[in-house]
């Protein structure tokens, strides 16, 4: 049964990248203004695949672990991060699990749930101890927010592509999306920090299931998959799992075979609580743009760190408004998938939000020339152009 | 108590489990009421690192108080005793939090609630307001029930003379407090305070944790000693 899901998965997977791929390229010769999305979409399917074929770093190495599945960086370029296992890969605030094929980076939640307990202890995968990874992934979340903000909601993260994806597969089937109020939206962002304040404190007490003799939870299998609390409801990770499964870059039956409890509730990979949210949201994503996207709480992280006051002007990517050239038409607020109001609303200057997801979609769209830029170190990258006059011409 | 056993100077070998276990197990302890309590209030960063300390001072005084009367009743202490009285010392707790919860419920009587005008003109207003009762009898009555290490400790203890035992308990606690729990309270608080939504319903979550917790502590209590 399984299998057969992989292979519909698969097949729906190759199908709809290579129709992406046609119509990244279809529109990018056909319409002028939309090359910036074009320009994204590409970014996102080469992150993907850079993020979970792991050509960067790598091997893996760890032998008693190769039932997983195979690694094409494991036979191709085997490099440790200055000289020690790092087996990981680089923290990246992205939803992108840490499968055997893919070390080049990691799911950053995953990482500073995992690395509480025992923080103290290294092992024979890590030779480091779980207070020096959470600080190496900690740190590494803090500077990269910082530095880049949500940029990598809007370029980076694989599953941002799959919400993207999902809205171009709405819009071929000419499904009308909904606008959500403006209440309903603050609700969804405000969430975000009630999930990453859940997930603090379930981690915290869950982490410490076995000190000074007490324990919090007895079966100890059961407690180490409770240690990540967030991976048993997250989305992303049963889309990956079966996905890389059905590339055949992961064992599903070892991934099965780790799934526990009535009605599937626990596991390392695939939950019963998992998979229904990722339908959840699948079906939403069809009427909702950037669904996840609002709640997210690895999103939401970002935007903590990345608009956070003394920090703000560290940030090198910025959105800036000139004020004199706006007309309040509304397009910004009515092209923004997750319907971010910042951009109409404010007056002029830096209107980067915290729950921007820097895809540029405003700029792109907007018909004032010079109304919307994009900045890169103070440098303007990106403009808005009279579109209309062009599309005319 | 390897920690005891492997330090020799008692005052540092006391401090040192008070961190060992601050660090670890305490955090994890304390955790659900404390946060139950800053959601409860509507608690922020700052407010919500100050009703952690001020939690902790209160765990901090009770060991004092503890340390103390085990000096004080060095020859009549055993593992029965504290057996005997953690039972009591859960009773106390367990309606301490009920009562907090259902404080925060009502919203009536809210510490700091000072509505005479002699009172305004002593201060009183102003000193409950920022010392935080509630918390710190949680703290207190948190820290009346003995934990497996303080157990440890204070048995370890009795040979000193009251004044030591007092401080080797106060020192105990001094390093508990500086556990993770104090960052992720304020923590907490201000991820709570990110979502002014829904900060009607977690006063409400919180004050119902409370209660909940309050009556599952009772109940364990009085099921023993009946």
């Amino acid at each position: 049964m399984l299998e057969t899901i992989a292979e519909i998965l698969l097949t729906t997977i190759a199908v709809g990248l290579v129709t992406a791929g046609i119509l990244a390229i279809l529109v990018w010769v056909r319409n002028l203004t939309r090359k910036l999305s074009a320009l994204r979409l590409f970014i996102q399917i080469v992150a993907v695949a850079v993020i979970f074929l792991g050509l960067i770093i790598g091997p893996f190495g760890v032998a008693e672990w190769s039932y997983l599945g195979s690694a094409p960086k494991d036979i191709a370029i085997g490099k440790n991060i200055m000289g020690r296992p790092y087996p990981d890969g680089l923290s990246v605030p992205t939803f992108a699990c840490y499968y055997a094929s893919g070390r080049t980076s990691t799911c950053v939640v995953w990482q500073l749930q995992s690395y509480i307990f025992p923080y103290w202890e290294t092992s024979s995968t890590y030779l480091t101890t779980g207070l020096e990874r959470l600080g190496i992934a900690f740190g590494l979340l803090v500077v990269m927010s910082l530095i880049f903000g949500r940029f990598f909601c809007g370029w980076i993260c694989p599953f941002g592509l799959y919400m993207d994806l999902l809205t171009r597969l709405r819009k071929t089937l000419k499904i009308r999306y909904w606008s959500l109020s403006e209440k309903a939206n603050q609700a969804l962002r405000q969430s975000r920090y009630l999930i990453i304040a859940a997930f603090l404190i379930l981690s915290a007490i869950l982490g410490m299931r076995a000190i000074a003799g007490v324990e919090l939870i007895p079966e100890a299998e059961l407690g180490r998959y409770l240690e990540m609390p967030f991976c048993q409801v997250c989305p992303a990770k049963p889309l990956f799992v079966l996905a890389e499964g059905a590339l055949g870059y992961m064992n599903l039956d070892y991934a099965l075979s780790k799934t526990i409890g009535d009605f599937a509730l626990t596991g390392w990979y695939l939950t019963s609580i998992n998979i229904i949210i990722l339908g959840v949201v699948t079906v939403g994503s069809f009427k909702v743009r950037r669904l996840w996207c609002r709640i997210c709480p690895l999103g939401g992280l970002i935007a903590l760190f990345s608009r956070f006051g003394p920090f703000k002007k560290l940030s090198l990517i910025k959105l800036t408004k000139v004020e004199e050239k706006c007309t309040k038409c509304g397009i910004c607020k009515r092209v923004c998938p997750p319907q971010v109001t910042e951009v109409y609303d404010k007056k002029g200057g830096d209107v980067t939000a915290s729950d921007c997801i820097l895809c540029f979609r405003c700029v792109e769209m907007c018909p004032y020339e010079d109304c919307l830029s994009v900045e890169v170190a103070g440098k303007k990258i990106y403009k808005s152009k009279n579109w209309l006059k062009e599309e005319e011409e | 108590m390897t920690v005891l056993e492997q330090i020799s100077n008692p005052y540092l070998a006391s401090l040192s489990l008070g961190l060992l276990y601050g660090l670890t197990f305490c955090a994890s302890a304390c955790l659900p009421y404390i946060i139950s309590y800053i959601a409860g209030i509507g608690a922020g960063f700052k407010k919500g690192i100050v009703v952690t300390s001020i939690y902790n001072s209160g765990r901090i005084l009770a060991y004092a108080i503890i340390g103390t009367i085990v000096g004080l009743l060095s020859t009549v202490i055993s593992e029965e005793v504290f057996g005997f009285y953690q039972q009591y010392s859960s009773i106390a707790f367990g309606a301490a939090i009920i009562v907090i919860g259902v404080t925060i419920l009502v919203r009536k009587f809210g510490v700091g609630a000072c509505k005479t005008k002699e009172c305004h003109d002593l201060g009183v207003s102003k000193l409950t307001q920022r010392f935080d009762l509630r918390a710190f009898s949680m703290g207190f009555t948190r820290g009346l029930i003995l934990c497996p290490p303080l157990i440890a400790l204070l048995l370890y203890a009795v040979t000193f003379s009251p004044v030591n035992c007092t401080i080797l308990a106060v020192l105990f606690g001094l390093g508990t407090a500086l556990s993770p729990l104090l960052l992720l309270g304020g923590a907490t608080g201000w991820l709570l305070n990110k979502a002014p939504l829904f900060r009607t319903w977690l006063s409400r979550i919180g004050g119902v944790a409370l209660v909940v917790m309050g009556f599952s502590v009772l109940f364990n209590a009085l099921s023993v000693i009946i």
